[in-house]
């Protein structure tokens, strides 16, 4: 736990340069502009624009009365928790555990510095658990700051609810998209941020959002399905089939115990990687 | 009891695709200090991530204090490696990056860090230990790599080329502190191309080229080996053509040459493939014919000498 503690303290000591701080408030401010923006030149987040909408909707004119204030908030309650899931847990916390996570054993071997760490008993498990954690917290933090900003900003009646779920679902993303980075940085050190992309817009991105089966193994799924578990829709939303597809409905342990799953099989394929695979600093690559 | 051999190579080969790293390497060392020599690309560098579990041979196998190297904790514990790159973290100071290596061997942190102040001290580097690594000169960063190496105070230290960018006081720095080291009794295995830098620690050379072991042993059991190889010989004679027409007539001799001696001796030098025959047979020409010879020396008697002729056999060009 010592050796553990040492590299974990070490590398975040690393990472506080202003470069790297530059990009922590860089992710941290992304869900606060766009929500900022959104609520400025959107007339979506106006109670009285969703009451003519829902009214409309529901074929009701105007001189027959308003649809209930109450209801129309909750729309805005849902649509704006909906949008900051996507802003930080979502794409904020991916992108923060891309920059840390996905580079670790890689800048490593560029810098002809994984010798000195492999030759320590234990080295590459401290190493890798070790830029892992590192990559959770700083992902997990910037997320957290920008949105607790932003939802403070928010235009959300029920913010208590709101800042439970997506506090808890951005923790869970930045524990999974963390490890996961970490696994194709290990994978393919030589390309890491161009695999980890590559995989983000495949499968999180794209098959996670697939109303089939496929999209129940993409950490998206798991997130989303807890995102509506934890919070509480319109009625519309609530109803609508197409929530069958994109999010589970079996309970949030098992969302949870899936999560962690993920990130112990993420972790445990990066260090048998580093275990299995032949690294040589002196050739820049492995062999 | 014998003691457990610091290394067992029994017939390693390890290929990089197509290319051969080491070629069936056999060997068995004893505790003690070992040169490992040989040219740049001869399979120094492969030998020595054989040795610290970086890589595993394609074929054979490999022991280091009797445990196979490859992710073996114990072991790691009990040998220290300093390599032949950098790959020191730039932004971080000396003692930092030392204390967090110690660190990552269980020790304790005020430990660790009073423990690597010591080493960098020993190393020459106290003054300089605070400061970040971008700052170091070529020499510091070398003194930092060794304290990082001895830190832990393994049993076995392997050095890959750590004089390299040293000057001439941080060279002899370096070897009193190699020379403490293996005088406590430790062992070590000292990887270079540069003859002379080995030859300040040690009398026990291992030469490799190709990925093959070319010879072991101390500098005159390497010669001993080398004694009816090809070689060079001067010989100060005052009748040098004569002895040189009876070398080629007897074919002991490949070549020779009569220089003129500004102090009176004429030198005969001579190229032989026969040395022990030549040896043998000179003193019998010599008194058969009342030549007076007063000098015979070996043209090429330094280690470098020696090391340049194994490899020209071992290229075929002797």
């Amino acid at each position: 736990m010592n050796s553990l503690m040492a590299m974990f303290r070490f590398e975040w000591k690393r990472l506080m340069t202003p470069g790297r701080s530059f990009w922590w408030l860089v992710v941290a401010a992304f869900p606060v502009l766009i929500l900022i923006l959104i609520q400025e030149f959107s007339p979506i987040t106006d109670v009285s624009e969703w009451q003519d909408i829902l009214g409309s909707d529901r074929g009701i004119p105007p001189w027959e009365g308003n649809i209930d204030a109450a209801e129309a908030q909750q729309h805005i309650d849902t649509l704006l928790t909906v949008a900051l899931y996507f802003l930080a847990p979502s794409i904020a916390c991916m992108l923060g555990s891309l920059l840390t996570a996905a580079p670790s054993v890689a800048s490593e071997l560029e810098q002809h510095s994984f010798t000195y760490i492999a030759t320590r008993p234990n080295g590459l498990f401290h190493l890798v658990i070790g830029k892992y954690l590192v990559a959770f917290l700083w992902s997990a933090t910037a997320t957290m700051a920008g949105l607790g900003v932003a939802l403070y900003l928010a235009k959300i009646a029920g913010k208590t609810e709101a800042t439970w779920a997506l506090m808890g679902v951005s923790v869970l993303s930045a524990m999974a998209y963390s490890a996961l980075f970490m696994m194709i940085g290990t994978l393919f050190h030589q390309r890491a941020m161009m695999f980890c992309v590559a995989y983000t817009a495949g499968v999180e991105l794209f098959l996670g959002f697939f109303p089939a089966v496929i999209n129940r193994f993409t950490i998206q799924y798991r997130l989303r399905s807890l995102l509506f578990d934890w919070t509480t829709q319109s009625d519309e939303i609530r109803e609508s089939k197409i929530l069958d597809f994109v999010a589970a409905s079996e309970g949030p342990m098992l969302q949870v115990l899936w999560l962690v799953s993920l990130t112990a099989l993420f972790l445990a394929i990066s260090l048998v990687s580093v275990h299995v695979r032949e690294f040589t600093s002196a050739a820049e690559s492995d062999i | 009891m014998p003691s457990t051999p610091i290394l067992e190579l029994n017939q390693v080969t390890k290929l990089y695709g197509t290319v051969i790293g080491v070629n069936d390497f056999s060997m068995q060392l004893q505790p003690g200090a070992y040169g490992l020599l040989g040219p740049n690309g001869a399979g120094k560098s492969t030998l020595l991530n054989l040795l610290i579990g970086q890589l595993m041979p394609t074929r054979g196998t490999v022991r280091v204090l009797g445990e196979s190297p490859r992710n073996n904790p114990a072991l790691m514990r009990k040998i220290g490696f300093c390599p032949g790159f950098e790959g020191l973290y730039s932004r971080t100071s000396g003692i930092d990056w030392v204390t967090l290596l110690l660190q990552l061997h269980g020790v304790k942190y005020a430990a660790a860090r009073a423990r690597a102040a010591d080493c960098l001290q020993l190393t020459g580097m106290a003054a300089h230990m605070k400061r970040p690594i971008a700052s170091y000169s070529r020499g510091m960063r070398q003194r930092t790599k060794l304290a990082q190496a001895i830190a832990h105070e393994p049993e076995f230290l392997i050095l890959d080329e750590p004089f390299s960018g040293l000057d001439p006081i941080g060279r002899a720095e370096m070897t009193a502190v190699l020379h403490d080291w293996i005088a406590l009794g430790n062992s070590l295995i000292i990887a270079s191309h540069v003859l002379h830098e080995i030859e300040a620690l040690t009398n026990s050379f291992l030469l490799i080229c190709g990925g093959r072991l070319l010879a072991s042993g101390t500098a005159e059991e390497v010669n001993e080996l080398l004694f009816d190889m090809p070689s060079e010989l001067e010989i100060d004679c005052d009748q040098p053509y004569q002895l040189a027409g009876l070398l080629l007539q007897h074919e002991l001799v490949t070549s020779v040459r009569v220089e003129s001696k500004v102090h009176g001796a004429d030198r005969l030098k001579l190229r032989t493939l026969k040395a022990g025959s030549l040896s043998s047979e000179l003193p019998n020409l010599i008194a058969a014919h009342k030549l007076t010879v007063n000098r015979v020396r070996s043209a090429d008697d330094s280690l470098q000498t020696l090391f340049n002729s194994l490899l020209k056999i071992h290229r075929g060009e002797l």
